[in-house]
């Protein structure tokens, strides 16, 4: 599993969901996250932290956001090679076939779809975790 | 083992993906789901019929287990089918249950050997699957955002506005498709929604601030979104609009005399949420 001193970055434009998910991480015992508003703003944030040596180690974006919407940030820091390998999971309230596979090819880490629940994420995170320590 | 259960074109369609090939079905699950589902899906349908579209082997005691679904099945006048691939639905037959089960190799073959129409055609056809899947998915997601024990839904149709029940914060959304236009809303009360959030963050709340006021438009969003995706696998295509947050001591909601105004109430064990769907008629379309 990550350790629990893992930076997190939360984006979503909902700010219930974003408390929502980050009282699910603290409740799994993560102590360093961070929350966005869209996906401008979260790159802004990965940009600021990684000047300040204290790089998003793991991100949890939503699709659907205003300004910059999720996957045009996921696309933005694959093209990135200072983000290239940070791993990324889409939250969607919806599972269209088409959506998923765009963000496959976009290269993300894992999709959860809305409404997310808590033990889904922690397998998720575990999944992420077991895939990065094997490559 | 994923087991989806949905309703269409008066057939109740219980799809059992196995996962992982080598393990084995839970058959005592599997009966005992089926047995389990409301009576009230029964309603009005004329069929129960089984999904397997992964499965690579029968055990006898699968085969048992679809002798009790049939026998389950007769008791409330449903005829049962199994669709699966030739060699399963062959294996099936050997254990010798041929008898009282129809067997098809697709959905598309199980509709035509049956002459079923399973083309959606009207809108008030439309209408009705597109209440269902929201049924379905405004059950799911208040299981999991809310994390509800109980959750039970009563519909109506509503032509007088005083059986509106008081709402204090709820969400408006616009709903666009091809055969009808639309308005979705959920209500709370003030109690109510501060019990709803404190499941959903996870955390006590006591007063409203704006992520409070964003967690209702949240709610329609995920729900929304729920029926989109399962309305994508019926060729059907909703657009949505992105929801309004309403918050007052007494808001009024009221049918206009040329919409069909629908009342969801969902009697949950931290209250009871509301959800109104207003359409228009059908001579609009």
């Amino acid at each position: 599993m990550f350790p629990k001193a893992t930076r997190i970055l939360v984006v979503d434009d909902m700010a219930a969901m974003r408390l929502r998910i980050t009282n699910q991480l603290t409740a799994m015992g993560f102590v360093s996250i961070e929350q966005a508003g869209n996906g401008e703003e979260a790159f802004a944030m990965l940009e600021k932290k990684r000047l300040e040596n204290n790089s998003i180690e793991l991100i949890i974006s939503d699709w659907s956001m205003p300004v910059m919407t999720g996957i045009d940030f996921l696309e933005k820091i694959k093209a990135n090679e200072c983000y290239a390998k940070l791993p990324f999971i889409m939250v969607t309230a919806e599972g269209e076939k088409t959506k998923v596979i765009r963000a496959l090819k976009a290269g993300v880490s894992d999709y959860l779809i809305k409404p997310v629940d808590k033990i889904v994420l922690e397998q998720k995170l575990l999944t992420i975790w077991a895939k990065q320590a094997a490559s | 083992m994923a087991t989806p259960i949905t309703k269409q074109h008066q057939c109740i369609f219980y799809t059992v993906k196995q996962e992982n090939p080598s393990s084995q079905l839970d058959v005592k699950n599997l009966f005992n789901t089926i047995k389990d589902i409301d009576t009230a899906l029964y309603k009005d349908q004329k069929w129960l019929v089984l999904h397997l579209p992964a499965i690579q082997a029968v055990s006898p005691n699968f085969c048992s287990t679809l002798c009790r679904i049939s026998t389950y099945a007769e008791q409330y006048n449903l005829k049962f089918s199994i669709i699966a691939e030739p060699k399963i639905c062959n294996l099936i037959i050997k254990n010798g249950i041929e008898r009282m089960v129809y067997f098809a190799t697709s959905t598309a073959e199980f509709y035509k050997n049956n002459g079923i129409d399973s083309s959606v055609s009207t809108t008030k056809d439309k209408a009705l699957v597109f209440l269902n899947c929201l049924l379905e998915s405004t059950l799911t997601t208040m299981k999991v955002l809310l994390e509800l024990n109980q959750i039970k839904n009563e519909v109506s149709i509503i032509t007088d506005s005083a059986k509106i029940p008081n709402i204090q914060v709820g969400a408006m959304a616009g709903i666009v498709s091809a055969n009808f236009k639309g308005n979705l809303v959920i209500g709370f009360t003030l109690d109510v929604f501060k019990n709803a959030m404190s499941r959903f963050l996870q955390m006590e709340v006591t007063e409203m601030t704006p992520e409070m006021r964003d967690g209702a438009a949240e709610f329609l969003n995920v729900i929304i979104g729920q029926t989109r995706t399962k309305l994508s696998t019926s060729g059907f295509v909703i657009n949505q609009v992105i929801p309004s947050v309403i918050i007052g001591e007494k808001i009024e909601i009221s049918p206009i005399s040329r919409q069909t105004f629908i009342m969801i109430k969902c009697i949950t064990d931290i209250g009871e949420i509301h959800l109104f769907l207003a359409t228009n008629s059908s001579e609009d379309n």
